[in-house]
């Protein structure tokens, strides 16, 4: 390679080196050692050693075993119900264009409003379910669906609502690619829908639904606007995920050290996430040689 | 496959359909409700909309007009910034077999998994040392460092199905590399360039948390942030949260109606985002 095309290259690149590194490179350094250092009182700015996680080890397994239930409550139903709407668009019927438009629909919606919609859709009083409920006569008193016990469900079929246009647009795409002919051939040797499904439709998906399964959950893992515009984490952290711990270290308890060291527990879980996907992905299509 | 298939089959699809779509619209139609309710009559149960109080989706509007403009500069900024940062770098990284190129498609990736929550705490410990905290700047520029990545890849992705002869025909004409991105590259990378940019302003219109963490002056809030303060007022006005919030969508679903083939497109290809 000559002089002047390594010069363009490290030119063409420096910009996004240097916006990446500020965006991302110093505050990921920076929470990697403020995990470790005191904030406040006595200690700060001092190392402490493991006393942030200490501080929180009492919070660690209530809040990861919510952060997971969060996460994997959300993605297989959404992944589940994305195939199914895809599969029903797979083939041509009339108004098929607004089923497609309107399942689309929530993936534009900012997920601060996806909060407040649902907030109105689970209101006691005006709320639609309840509504509905009392006029056919279900329900004598209105269900407070954001109370303790149903808080994290109601959370997750929000974050579920706005999951499946996701998964329902990669099924959608991929579905497209299966070659008609395999589906025919199997119908001349006497398969039946459901045979072709098990036969070829799922072997066909499984790229798509790996990668799509590890895009969502990394991505749902650290949802923060959804848990925050509808619960705020509570009532009494039934909703208390990850992210919702690192705001209030932060903002409520003004301790960097400790919302530092449940980013890095976050950031070890989605590492070992993001090396199984980059693993997938390198195993899928063959690199290129260099 | 039959287009229409048997009539059970058809049955279990319509019925099917007609769940989801109910599903999909039921949150949106919910606003739609309360939009239009007067803040008297509230508390009145509705399955349908029984008043038509047009009038709070102005008092609303006069409430957020500052803010959507807010979230238009941001998107827009973010858009134009993370484009001209991104075409350089994408069509190094899908022309030049260079050493180092897979470590650098790695922290691309990496940086896409890992959300704005988990670096904001420290992120906005350095803002402040800097003293650029509640600056309209600053959220531009962390909007388009979190976009980044998704960008270069969409990129990335176009550049690499376009002729090489392009670049061999540019460099007998003696045009230098920018000539070449400027002249050649860019008129061409149209479709490439739209999807990019329809993600990186969508994503930024939609975006809450960094603002949340980076602004306090609330003539700086975008929509999103103003949202959530009406909604954490100690008496909420639900009829302006609702207004609000279906003024808010407008934007992103336009778009969304508007590209989504683009949409798809990008998804695809490996916009991640879910």
């Amino acid at each position: 390679m000559t002089a002047s095309k390594r010069k363009r290259i490290v030119l063409s690149l420096l910009p996004l080196a240097i916006i990446l590194c500020f965006v991302y490179g110093y505050p990921l350094a920076s929470v990697c050692i403020s995990a470790f250092r005191g904030f406040g009182g006595s200690s700060d700015g001092q190392f402490v050693g493991l006393e942030n996680f200490m501080t929180i080890s009492e919070d660690i397994p209530q809040t990861v075993t919510t952060t997971l239930i969060w996460t994997f409550g959300s993605v297989l139903p959404a992944m589940v119900f994305g195939l199914v709407i895809a599969m029903i668009c797979n083939r041509s019927f009339k108004g098929k264009k607004v089923v497609v438009a309107i399942n689309l629909l929530p993936y534009a919606i900012p997920l601060i409003i996806v909060a407040s919609c649902w907030r109105f859709v689970y209101n006691s009083d005006f709320g639609l379910i309840n509504v509905f409920l009392e006029k056919i006569g279900l329900i004598d008193e209105p269900i407070s669906f954001l109370s303790f016990d149903t808080a994290l469900i109601a959370v997750i079929v929000a974050r579920i609502w706005r999951a499946i246009p996701f998964a329902f647009m990669n099924y959608y795409s991929a579905l497209t690619t299966i070659p008609q002919e395999q589906y025919e051939q199997a119908s001349i040797d006497g398969a039946g829908p459901f045979q072709r499904f098990r036969y070829i439709t799922l072997p066909n998906l499984r790229a798509t639904t790996s990668s799509t399964i590890i895009v969502l959950t990394v991505w749902t893992f650290l949802v923060f606007d959804i848990i925050f515009g509808m619960t705020g984490g509570g009532p009494i952290d039934a909703t208390m995920t990850i992210s919702m711990r690192i705001y209030r270290e932060m903002f409520s308890m003004k301790n960097t050290g400790t919302a530092s060291a449940w980013s890095l527990i976050a950031i070890f879980i989605l590492t070992l996430i993001t090396i199984l996907y980059w693993k997938l992905m390198n195993s899928k299509e063959d690199d290129y040689v260099e | 496959m039959s287009s229409k298939g048997t009539l059970p089959g058809r049955i279990v699809r319509t019925v099917l359909s007609v769940i989801f779509c109910l599903f999909a619209i039921i949150p949106i139609y919910m606003a739609v409700i309360i939009a239009l309710t007067p803040y008297a009559n509230m508390l009145e149960a509705q399955l349908w909309p029984h008043y038509h109080e047009f009038s709070n989706f102005l008092d609303a509007f006069g409430l957020i007009a500052h803010n959507i403009f807010n979230s238009f500069l941001y998107a827009a900024a973010a858009t134009v910034l993370t484009t001209l940062i991104s075409v350089p770098a994408a069509y190094a990284l899908a022309r030049y077999p260079f050493r180092g190129r897979t470590a650098v498609s790695f922290v691309l990736l990496l940086s896409q998994m890992i959300a704005g929550i988990v670096i904001l705490p420290t992120l906005y410990q350095m803002f402040n040392e800097l003293g650029l905290l509640d600056s309209s700047l600053t959220v531009v520029i962390v909007y388009t460092g979190v976009n980044l990545a998704l960008v270069v890849t969409i990129h990335q992705g176009y550049f690499s199905t376009l002729p090489q002869s392009l670049e061999e025909a540019a460099a007998l004409d003696g045009c230098n590399y920018a000539q070449l991105l400027t002249r050649i590259i860019l008129p061409i990378s149209g479709p490439g360039i739209a999807v990019g940019a329809i993600f990186v302003f969508v994503n930024s219109y939609n975006e809450f948390v960094i603002p949340l963490f980076l602004l306090s002056d609330s003539d700086k809030y975008p929509l999103t942030l103003t949202v959530y303060s009406l909604l954490s007022d100690t008496t909420i006005r639900w009829h302006i949260v609702g207004a609000a919030s279906l003024i808010g969508i407008i934007p992103p679903v336009v778009i969304f109606t508007f590209f989504q083939k683009y949409i798809i497109q990008g998804v695809t290809a490996g916009a991640v985002k879910g």
